[in-house]
């Protein structure tokens, strides 16, 4: 599936290490995006959810992306080869990112409709407030006019998001990265602000990759997933397969901790253990020590095995053969 | 916003008159007989009780204190006992020379200290950011007499470049004048300079790690912009707070510089004062210093509001 040509984004043997032979905290992470489509990453916090993110877009630190390793090409274009005034030109015009931090990410000392005249300017030359002021409008933002000369502390974090996505999108890009867009936000306006960007998406038919830890939200608004446990994707299919399906025990577990939107409240049931850090990782199997099904053979690196439409996940006991042993995370 | 300068305004006023208590206390604890050095030779006891009476030192301590402050609030500081002139003309001529001195001194220190600061900021852990620091490191523990002394033999001396002493008024000789103060603000001012570079450097690396500043990145902006206006504008807060908080550092730097140099400013009016017993002119001499310094402190206050929106909107 990786590496197709007709991709808008195509991403392969994505790896990255702190220095040569330091800790790794992405392993062979792959996947393709078509336009339109939304591609959502999950994983408990410290997967390499971000670091994937902020790979994408270039931005990672030197110390960093010296270790950069794999292939990714946007409409064609290499971006591993970093060029980085390349790689600036395409930030914020054709690839835009929004970040899980509404309150930090905007700029404290400028005028929100300088913040997002700026993005336009930076790659268009002039006529940023006309811009600025047509996307208030479009993300919803009540009086647009007067917002243009308020400072960031002056907004709430669900009106700030707004910004966020005003400034990200103004240049119309092609793909979208947004990392957990709504984790900052109250329940009410994550919903809005969820409805917002799938809106935004449909209507410029942009891919979107979205990163969240929130199952809830990937069953609203995901074309496919793909599971992230300590740096390697583990699961990764339809958002259909994932759901209805799912094969690694990883998934099984995320799923199995999603608490029911009905019917009588249960406990909540959460995977024993925790990430592990890079540095603490241990051959084979990642997940060998917080998994009920593990065996001997889970020291060894496990296959990939590949199911209908492109679903494929990375265990040694796939597919799991009974809801008795599933049903061992209750 | 204007309510709260008000109220610094008004929190200066008791710390105004704390300081002056404090000045004219101090005169106290000076060593020395100010009548016995008036008196010099004609030290009958006759002489020195009429002095006493004529310049008040019988009266009770705030007695004195209270006919002091009230002269000093009309602007009369009183006369000099060495020279029989009146201690603010004194003081209006010596000023300008100082705050000419001071003036270019904090404008070296900015034209370098910032620049370096955000250099080594960006390259931290590079070997720019190493030089920076060694750099800086030499500028904070060259002593200034003995830069301004291997100044003076080196560029004055040997090569005639620039004159090794005194003072051209502004208004006389521009150039002559910014010229003779080169070297002495050059001197004052590398102290200054490592200090602001060590302020901005630290204050530029906080700024980079905030998450609008990978916003700025995100957006396509040139590194440059990234960091020249949505990181040093946020940097810039602290480093201008500094700034103004140096000048009591560089008061009591130009005191040794104009002795270096010798600048007839106020450095010079000081050291000559107390070596002459001259305790009027001390007095008015620090007290137009500490005024300086809180106004210096308030100016601090103010830029620190004006350059934060969050204060500036705030009621
Ligand atoms: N600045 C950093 N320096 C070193 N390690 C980091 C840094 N940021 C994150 N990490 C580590 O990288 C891994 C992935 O982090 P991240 O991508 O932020 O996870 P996620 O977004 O999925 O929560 C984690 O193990 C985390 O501890
Ligand atoms: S490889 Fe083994 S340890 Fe890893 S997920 Fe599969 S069963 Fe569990
Ligand atoms: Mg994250």
């Amino acid at each position: 599936m990786a590496g197709s040509g007709s991709a808008l984004l195509s991403v392969s043997g994505l790896g990255l290490s702190l220095g040569e032979k330091g800790p790794p905290f992405l392993r062979d992470v792959a996947f393709d995006l078509q336009g339109g489509e939304t591609l959502c990453i999950v994983g408990e916090s410290g997967c390499g959810k971000s670091m994937t993110a902020v790979a994408l877009m270039g931005l990672l630190p030197p110390a960093l992306s010296r270790n950069l390793k794999g292939r990714m090409v946007f409409e064609g274009e290499d971006l591993s080869l970093r060029d980085n005034d390349r790689l600036r030109a395409l930030r914020g015009r054709r690839i835009a990112m929004i970040f899980q931090e509404p309150m930090s990410s905007l700029n404290p000392v400028f005028r929100i409709g300088d913040q997002i005249g700026e993005a336009w300017e930076c790659h268009n030359g002039s006529g940023g407030r006309a811009k600025a002021l047509e996307m208030l409008e479009r993300v919803g933002i009540p009086d647009p006019e007067g917002r243009l000369n308020d400072y960031p502390h002056q907004l709430s974090g669900g009106m700030r998001q707004r910004v966020m996505i005003a400034m990200a999108l103004v240049n119309d890009p092609a793909l979208v990265i947004a990392d957990e867009p709504t984790t900052a936000l109250d329940v009410t306006v994550q919903s809005q602000i969820l409805d917002l960007m799938r809106d935004m998406q449909r209507r410029r038919g942009m891919g979107m990759v979205l990163i969240t830890h929130d199952l809830g939200v990937v069953a609203q608004i995901a074309t496919r997933v793909a599971v992230m446990y300590a740096g390697e994707i583990v699961e990764h299919g339809t958002v259909e397969a994932i759901f209805s399906d799912p094969q690694h025990p990883y998934t099984i577990g995320l799923m199995a901790s999603v608490p029911p939107i009905s019917g009588p409240r249960q406990r909540l049931t959460v995977i024993p253990g925790r990430v592990p850090l890079p540095s603490a990782l241990r051959p084979g199997c990642r997940f060998s020590d917080r998994c009920p099904f593990a065996t001997p053979v889970c020291a060894t690196p496990p296959p990939a095995r590949i199911f209908d439409n492109g679903h494929v996940a990375l265990c040694h006991h796939t597919p799991v053969e009974s809801l008795a042993e599933a049903a061992a995370w209750a | 916003m204007f309510v709260f300068f008000l109220r610094r305004l008004l929190v200066a006023v008791p710390t105004l008159i704390l300081i002056s208590i404090f000045v004219f206390l101090l005169q106290q604890l000076l060593p020395g007989d100010p009548v016995l050095a008036m008196a010099g030779e004609d030290r009958d006891l006759a002489t020195l009780a009429a002095l006493r009476e004529r310049y008040g030192l019988n009266e009770t301590l705030p007695v004195q204190y209270w006919v002091w402050i009230s002269a000093v609030l009309q602007g009369d500081f009183g006369t000099s006992i060495r020279s029989g002139e009146p201690i603010l003309d004194l003081i209006l001529q010596k000023l300008p020379v100082t705050l000419q001195l001071a003036a270019m001194s904090l404008a070296f220190a900015m034209l370098i200290g910032i620049p370096m600061g955000i250099v080594s900021a960006v390259n931290k852990g590079t070997k720019i950011d190493l030089a920076a620091n060694v750099i800086a490191l030499s500028g904070l523990s060259i002593p200034n007499f003995w830069l301004g002394i291997m100044l003076i033999l080196l560029v004055s001396v040997r090569w005639q470049l620039f004159p090794a002493s005194g003072y051209v008024p502004p208004s006389e000789d521009f150039w002559q004048s910014i010229r003779t103060m080169l070297m002495p603000s050059f001197v004052l001012g590398t102290g200054l300079a490592a200090a602001l570079m060590r302020h901005t450097r630290s204050s530029m690396l906080e700024v980079l790690r905030q998450d609008y500043v990978r916003t700025a990145r995100a957006k396509g902006l040139t590194e440059r912009r990234v960091v020249l206006r949505h990181a040093f504008r946020n940097a810039l807060t602290p480093i201008v707070t500094l700034t103004a908080l140096l000048f009591g550092e560089l008061v009591a730097g130009a005191v040794l510089t104009e002795q270096i140099f010798t600048i007839p400013g106020f450095g010079k009016l000081i050291v000559d004062a107390v070596f002459n017993r001259d305790y009027a002119v001390v007095q008015g001499v620090v007290l137009v210093t500490a005024f300086g310094f809180i106004f210096m402190n308030l100016l601090a206050d103010m830029a620190y509001v004006l350059l934060n929106p969050r204060l500036r909107h705030a009621r």
